[in-house]
Order: structure tokens, then sequence, then C-alpha cells
């Protein structure tokens, strides 16, 4: 069932087309607002078709009451056209559709609809929206016309971690979930405009994001804001994950970042001691400066520094910075041997794709 | 505390058996140096004021991050490594300057000694009764 509600979540979240067939308008208009949790409250609900009295009461949701399709036609494409310019992005509900309503509307829309039907699947198949997923009931489905979002793992997770919570606390964690993602995603756009390069890892410390929420953000914005930023978002470099992950096996490190100059392009945080990135990068800098304040120490590598309450900063300097805390109880010597052979081998790796 | 409680030449002498060594600095908790002494012709002696005011940075950067001091530092570079050392009691920075082949396990353990014995001198000029 968590499943089955994971792909409806996801399903929505991403924009994705949507039939609630029932045997009776009423039965399929309620399949909507058990639904309607999921549908992030920052967009901008657009009811049309029969519009139930219940329906009436929402919230923030506007009512376009023609049954003249072309006129509704031109007032959807224009609220789809105003996302671009930076309104809410649309969700459209269209009550108990009908063959024309198909055929006519719903067909030439591609994305942010869901729709309520007593029709068949025929109908639906007519006006060319085949389902690439239905989810059955004894007396409804649910016709996902759009294949499911390839990676659900946040979705899933948020159904997991919410499924012995009452209906409020659940609804609450998703909107609270999907807000956060909304306004990450324009946080971005904003910094894109500010900042010359982008990088995952930055991203990922500064909003305090997951690896795959980061992608989430990029990937819903996509779909809301019909915008790919995701290029602009550099990655770490595949070697440098690949370094990170052997030097961290074992539970031997709490916190890793790697600098590319000034820019943040690797971040991990493994375990309870978080220092934030920009104190790595200053604290080498200040060490850099002994050669210019009369130290020749010729090129500076690396570094050990221990404070009073027992953390250990390792600093590695080549073509990368890399400023490591060690867990706790890790062997020190062991850890440093480990590392620098990895990162010989980084180098090596480095010297041949310079 | 005044530069001349501490035996310079004493510190020196005994850190002198490290290979590599080149030389030692005294740096106050305020960031002054109390003493400093260089093997000829190895480190421009202007390098312990410069070293003095990049440790202060550091404290300031490192009290700001989790209010603490720095107990431990060692640097390494092509040319040379620098190895710090604070006391707990004294509340001062040892420095010790050698070249890159200078082991800084060697040096740390010689630090830590040389600081335990100019606690144990300044004990005994503290204990002794005006007059004396």
């Amino acid at each position: 069932m968590n499943g089955l509600a994971t792909a409806i979540l996801s399903s929505i979240w991403h924009r994705n087309r949507m039939v609630l067939r029932a045997d009776s308008g009423e039965r399929a208009d309620s399949i909507f607002f058990e639904l309607k949790p999921f549908i992030p409250q920052y967009r901008q609900l657009i009811l049309c078709g029969q519009i139930p009295k219940e329906a009436r009461f929402l919230r923030n949701a506007k009512f376009i009451e023609t049954s003249d399709l072309n006129t509704l036609r031109r007032a959807l494409a224009e609220s789809f056209d105003e996302e671009e310019l930076g309104a809410p992005p649309v969700q459209v509900v269209f009550f108990r559709a009908d063959r024309p309503a198909f055929n006519d509307l719903l067909a030439h829309l591609d994305r942010g609809w869901m729709a309520t039907t007593q029709a068949g699947l025929d109908v639906l198949t007519a006006a060319g929206l085949k389902p690439a997923e239905e989810i059955r009931t004894r007396t409804d489905t649910l016709a996902l016309l759009d294949p499911l979002p390839k990676d659900m793992s946040l979705e899933n997770r948020i159904m997991e971690d919410t499924k012995s919570l009452s209906g409020a606390i659940k609804a609450f964690r998703i909107q609270s979930k999907q807000h956060q993602v909304h306004l990450a995603f324009q946080a971005i756009q904003a910094e894109l405009e500010a900042t010359p390069r982008l990088t995952q890892s930055y991203l990922q410390e500064t909003l305090r994001l997951r690896e795959n929420t980061l992608k989430k953000v990029l990937e819903i914005g996509r779909r809301e804001r019909r915008m790919d930023i995701s290029s602009y978002v550099e990655e770490t470099p595949a070697p440098v994950v690949d370094f990170l992950k052997k030097a961290a096996a074992g539970g031997v490190l709490s916190q890793a970042v790697v600098f590319d100059g000034m820019n943040l392009i690797g971040f991990a945080r493994f375990g309870d001691i978080e220092l934030p990135s920009r104190y790595f990068l200053q604290a080498w800098q200040i060490l850099s400066r002994l050669e210019t304040e009369g130290l020749p120490l010729g090129h500076c590598r690396t570094a050990e520094l221990k404070t009073a309450s027992q953390v250990t900063i390792l600093f590695y300097h080549h073509r990368y910075l890399f400023g490591l805390i060690p867990a706790r109880d890790a062997d020190l010597p062991g850890l440093k041997l480990n590392i620098e052979g990895e990162l010989a081998r980084l180098w090596g790796k480095a010297k041949e794709n310079p | 505390m005044s530069d001349k409680r501490i035996n310079i030449d004493a510190a020196f002498k005994k850190m002198s058996d490290i290979a590599g060594f080149e030389g030692i600095v005294f740096i106050s908790g305020q960031g002054m140096v109390l003493a400093a002494k260089f093997a000829e012709g190895t480190v421009p002696a202007k390098a312990a004021d410069g070293v003095a005011a990049c440790v202060k940075d550091l404290e300031d950067l490192i009290k700001k991050v989790n209010a603490t001091r720095m107990e431990e530092l060692s640097v390494k570079g092509q040319a040379r490594t620098v190895i710090f050392l604070r006391n707990r009691a004294l509340g001062f920075l040892t420095v010790v300057f050698g070249r890159e082949s200078m082991h800084p396990g060697l040096a740390w353990l010689k630090a830590r000694e040389t600081m335990e014995a100019l606690e144990k001198s300044l004990d005994q000029l503290l204990s002794k009764q005006p007059g004396e």
C-alpha cells in the first residue's frame, strides 16, 4: 500500500497527468479529495468541468466555469505560459471529464492535470492518452498517464517516515517537504544569477539538502518551471566521489570537504561533527600565508591541526584541497596512511587527465 | 611572561639533535614572539613574527568555530616543516622549524619535553620568596 501511495505522491509532485476513474461521478470526485493532501499548496489549483459543491470551499482555488472547451483551452494555455514568467505552477483538476473534454482539451496539455471521470479506458485511448501505469481497487482505477519518476527514494522516505502518523501530520510533513523543495529551487535560480560557478556540494551544504533531495529539487523545478538548470550545477568529479567513498570506508571519517580553488566541489558528513566548509578554506588560506609572511615553506602540501576539544583536522593540498575530520575513535596513523595512498592514486589519475 | 625567563639557548640546544631541525620560537598567548633562535643561514628571523600573526588568526578562527584553542599543528611544505605545540599550563606556543625531512613525531616529543622543562623552571622562579 505504501508503494502505491509513494507512486501517487511522486506522480502528483512531478505534475504527471492522472485520471481518476470510478463507476459514479461522485465516487471519482471523492478520489480527488483523498489525494488533495499530495498536491503542493503553493500550486495554483484551477478547477473546471462540473465542479462539485465541496470543492468550492478549497482555499486558493480558481474556478473556470465554462463549458466551451476552446475558451477553456485558451485560458489554461495562458495559465501554463504564466508559469515561465514566475506565476505559481498550475494544477488543473477537471471534474467529470467526458470524451470531448479528453479529446479537445486534456489531450493537448502535456502536464499538470488530473481528471475525474466515469469514462472507460477506450475513451482515454481514443484521445491518445495511454496509461503508463494503472492502480486498481475493487471499484476505482487511477490511471497514471506518464511513466513513474525514476527516483522516488525521497517520496518513499516520506511515506515510510509518516506511515504511522495521523492524516493531518502526514499532510504537514508532505507539504513542508514540497515547500522546501520549491523554495530551494527558487534560491538556486537566484544564486545562479549571482554566482559564476555553482556546485552540487555547495548547494547541498548551504541548503542543507541530501544528494537525492537536491536532485529532486532540480527535477521538480524542471517540471514546474520548464527550466532545466541541472546542467549549470556542477557535479562532484567522479574520481573525488570515489576517493571520498574509499577514504570514509569503515566509518573512520566524520566530515570531508574538497575545494577546487574557492569552489566547494565535494562535501560529505558522516558523523556528529559539523564544521562549515568555508572554515576549512579559511584555515588553509591562513596557513598558506606563512609563505608570504617570510617563512619559505615551498609549496604547502599537508597540515594536521588538533584543537583543545580533541577535534583533528587534516588538510591535503594538490590540485584540490581536501579537509578531513577523522572520527573520534579512528586509528589516526592508519587513517592517514590510507588517505595518503588514496590521494596518490587520485593525483596519479589527475596527472593522466589534467 | 618575560622573554628573559626563557632560556632560549638551552631550548635550542635540546632540539638541535633532531635531524633537519632549524630553529625554535616561543609565542605568547597574545601572539607576541617571546624568544626565537634559528640555526645560521636557515630561516629568516622575521619569519617568527609572520608565524605568530598567522597563528593568532588561526586561533581566532578556531575559537569562532568551536570555542576552543589550537593545541597542536603541523604544516608541511616542500621545503620546510613547522610544528606548533601549546602548553596548557603556560598557555603559550612552541614553534619548531625544520627541513621538510624533519621527523614530526620526534619534533613533537622534544618540543613537549622542552615545554615541560620550561614549566618546571618557571615554577621554581615563582615559588622563590622575595629577596631569596
